[in-house]
């Protein structure tokens, strides 16, 4: 279907490095996804490249310094899995509340695990949710969440105006506030220099005890190792993670292993639904290039075509 | 002299500059050739005179000065003092009885006036001759300001005016507030609260009144107690979004325990120990705890549930308390934030929930928005005067944050509200002030409107409109599941609040559309004389006794 799209052009697929280091040379437009990560030495050999088009929402995995110094733009897809992500951490609110994954596990272990259940099995209704990251994610999942009952506390480097936070029922906050008077903290913000090791050993310890963290953002926005601390001593009730680092995780990351954790293979933004907008965006974008319109979510800006 | 010179004299000595009242022929010759300086403030009913005078005084923090027509005005009032005296509002009323010299034949408007009054008020004088009338004003005024505060009746027939005052004139005499209570009690209850695993502070309206609130959260914060509101507070008498506050106490002897459990030592200071509401058996201390009242009320501490009462002035035996506790603190650090940020963050979040149905939050919300312009201004807060009812503990939470910000009535009664932001205003009118009340509380007494808008007062009214009196569906459905609707009496069809407010000289707007709400308010609060915000708001009966 997509050679019929692209019907005047070569499209090539590369699923291996090896692969890819073979047909970059002629490529003009390169599709990319975060499996594969685009490194300099490899765009050495992209002798035509004009345009990367990333199929999803971070550019990580694109050495961006390269790219520039070739004039290569990138675009890639922005929002196409908010929504994905928002139902996520839902899921992953509810699931942490409840100990669901922990009674899960024990049933299927033989057992019945009604007591420990009644023991610990909470409400999200009056609980305070912390959303760090007030972008397209941070929005879904504040939107999702507000129906549940819950107060709602962000914190972001630009406060939304005082109209969109009254609609949304958000209250701004600084971070260490933020942190200190939330039952559940959710992580939606990218990858920065400034954000990264942004909740690092002190600031997890500024959490309110008994807290959750969900992180569906970057791994490397935490200390993993004092994340994982923090819930082997209890001071943190529990953690979803959907980010490792490295990915995928080695068998002994400190992360893994510890019941009161739930875990996903970076996939919460990757639904069947998710996969299917992204490949639209994407395909749209490409096109677009083909035709000499201008691009969306272009994150670096190209020598001139 | 006669003795209208004498009273005459008086009110200039004691500084009275404004008389509430509603005149008859049996008070005529009382106020005969008032002095100019003397305000006469008319109310076009006793009940909205009394509660006038109510918000006036406590506003102003001294007395106020009542005049009621003999036995029906008395009556009307009879809600109103019943209201001032719970409220511990100090007032002088003067009731005008009929010509002693014709008493025998029980005319017109006569009747033991002191009778009817006395379930109502904290004291009834009467004087037996004229030459007695200026002195019995000042035993009342006495009386009314010495703590516990309370309306003092002064009965005064007719003839007494044009009779001859004695030539010593009364003194407007000072009387020393009680100070602090014997040392040993309050070393002894230092030591008690120092040595307490988990202490609680149970802080009321009298530590408002008093101007105690800095006080209570210097007290809380050296020991990390845990710090309660007392049941159905008339006053804000401790910061709500502190850390170290729990909520208010439920009115209710086991709710009260409830939230006491797992406090060893509990110091209730300046309320009753308990006011209770409905009737719930149950404890209300908790078993494992003692507790011990503050108290300038002896009545108070007669009927406490408390091991130990200390009475003495709220404010003096709160530094003396302070002084013997010492300099250590204890919280809040270490304390669990509670209030604060998410406390906002679930009021701001369940406006927005309410928002598309006009619930109460939505309202509040949008006007606790325009109430922090003021303080962000660096300017003093609104005064919110508060007779919502059903909707008080939500208007508590959202708007009664800061001490000396809030008052609501004490009694239970309807009718007070309206007109005591009238007279909260006229008392101080560099100070915002800002009436909430439900569509049942403003029609008991709307007659205020037209005082306001007589005198020039700037006064916004927040009606919660929801067309009945929700506080009883919300109790008739607790008690009676299921037969709520079986109850009658409880829904107020066919009114018009703007209308009414119109016809008495004030202005008015009925809002239905969220959209239209806050521009609305901000209106109101611009408006130069009464304005009536008829705010259409959620229907649905409250869970309050649940």
């Amino acid at each position: 279907m997509l050679a019929a799209l692209f019907r005047e052009h070569d499209l090539v697929v590369a699923t291996t490095r090896e692969e890819a280091e073979r047909e970059i040379g002629d490529a003009e437009v390169l599709v990319s996804t975060a499996f594969h990560p685009l490194t300099a030495d490899l765009l050495e050999r992209a002798h035509r490249l004009r345009l990367i088009q990333v199929a999803g929402v971070g550019v990580d995995h694109v050495d961006l310094e390269a790219a520039r110094a070739r004039g290569v733009t990138v675009a890639a897809v922005a929002g196409a899995n908010a929504v994905s992500v928002a139902e996520h951490v839902v899921m992953a609110a509810l699931a942490l509340l409840r100990g669901l994954v922990r009674s899960d596990r024990a049933l299927h272990a033989g057992e019945w695990p009604l007591a420990d259940w009644m023991g610990g099995a909470h409400d999200l209704a009056g609980r305070t949710v912390g959303v760090v990251g007030m972008g397209r994610i941070g929005r879904e999942v504040a939107a999702r969440l507000l129906p549940f009952g819950v107060g709602l506390l962000y914190h972001d480097i630009r406060r939304l105006p005082p109209e969109e936070e009254a609609a949304l029922g958000l209250t701004c906050a600084d971070l260490d506030g933020l942190l200190a008077s939330s039952d559940l903290v959710t992580l939606h913000l990218p990858l920065t220099p400034e954000t990264r090791g942004l909740l690092d050993a002190q600031r997890i310890g500024r959490i309110k005890p008994g807290a959750f963290l969900i992180n569906t953002a970057r791994a490397e926005l935490v200390d993993e190792a004092a994340l994982a601390e923090a819930l082997r001593s209890g001071r943190l009730a529990g953690a979803a993670l959907d980010v490792f680092h490295p990915e995928p995780p080695p068998r002994d990351h400190p992360l893994r292993g510890l019941p009161n954790v739930l875990l996903t293979p970076h996939g919460a933004g990757v639904t069947v639904e998710a996969q299917e907008r992204i490949a639209q965006a994407a395909v749209q974008n490409v096109i677009r290039w083909l035709d000499g319109r201008p691009l969306a979510d272009v994150v670096l800006e190209g020598a001139p075509r | 002299m006669k003795a209208r010179e004498a009273f005459h004299l008086w009110l200039e000595r004691r500084e009275v500059r404004r008389l509430f009242g509603n005149p008859g022929s049996t008070e005529v010759p009382m106020l005969v050739g008032l002095p100019a300086r003397v305000r006469f403030t008319l109310g076009l009913q006793e009940a909205a005179v009394v509660a006038m005078a109510d918000g006036y005084a406590q506003a102003a923090g001294r007395p106020a000065l009542v005049e009621l027509h003999a036995a029906p005005g008395l009556g009307n009032a009879i809600g109103a003092l019943f209201t001032a005296w719970k409220n511990r509002t100090p007032m002088v009323v003067a009731v005008g009885q009929q010509d002693s010299r014709h008493l025998h034949l029980e005319p017109l408007l006569a009747a033991d006036m002191a009778e009817m009054a006395r379930g109502a008020v904290k004291g009834v004088v009467e004087p037996a001759r004229p030459e007695d009338v200026a002195a019995a004003f000042e035993r009342a005024w006495r009386l009314a300001s010495t703590p516990p505060g309370g309306p003092v009746v002064v009965v005064v027939p007719s003839d007494f005016w044009d009779g001859p005052a004695e030539s010593g004139m009364a003194e407007a005499g000072r009387v020393e507030a009680p100070g602090t209570p014997p040392h040993e009690a309050v070393e002894e209850l230092a030591r008690r609260l120092r040595g307490a695993g988990s202490p609680a502070l149970v802080v009321g309206a009298a530590v408002d009144r008093a101007g105690a609130a800095g006080l209570a959260v210097e007290l809380a914060e050296r020991l990390g107690a845990a710090v309660w509101g007392d049941p159905l507070g008339p006053r804000a008498s401790f910061p709500r979004d502190h850390p170290l506050y729990r909520g208010e106490l439920m009115p209710g002897a086991p709710r009260i325990a409830q939230a006491l459990l797992g406090s060893d030592f509990v110091l209730v200071v300046g309320a009753p120990a308990f006011l209770v509401y409905p009737f719930l058996p149950g404890p209300l201390v908790p078993p494992g705890s003692e507790l011990w009242l503050l108290t300038d009320d002896p009545a108070e501490a007669a009927r406490a549930v408390a091991e130990r009462v200390l009475l003495g002035g709220v404010r003096a035996s709160l530094e003396a308390l302070l002084e013997r506790v010492g300099e250590e603190q204890r919280g809040p650090e270490g304390l669990p934030p509670r209030g604060g940020l998410a406390e906002r963050a679930w009021q701001r979040a369940e406006a927005a929930r309410a928002r598309g149905r006009m619930g109460v939050p939505f309202v509040l919300e949008t006007l606790r928005a325009l109430l922090e312009r003021p303080l962000a201004a660096g300017e003093e807060g609104w005064l919110v005067v508060d007779e919502a009812v059903s909707a008080s503990p939500l208007v508590r939470r959202w708007l009664a944050t800061e001490p000396g910000g809030y008052l609501t009535a004490a009694s239970g009664g309807l009718g007070w509200g309206l007109a005591a932001a009238v007279g909260a205003k006229l008392a101080r009118p560099e100070r915002r002030v800002l009436a909430v009340v439900g569509d049942g509380a403003f029609l008991y007494a709307p007659q205020a409107l037209w005082t306001a808008s007589q005198e020039g007062v700037a006064l916004p009214v927040v009606v919660l409109d929801n067309g009945g009196y929700a506080i009883l569906k919300s109790y008739a459905a607790a008690y009676y599941p299921g037969r709520a609707d079986a109850t009658p009496g409880l829904e107020l069809p066919g009114l018009d609040p703007v209308r009414l407010a119109e016809a008495l000289g004030g202005r008015g707007v009925r809002v239905e559309a969220p959209a239209d709400l806050a521009p609305a308010l901000a209106g109101a609060m611009e408006a130069r004389g009464p304005f009536v915000v008829d705010v259409a708001v959620d229907r649905s009966v409250p869970h309050l006794f649940e």
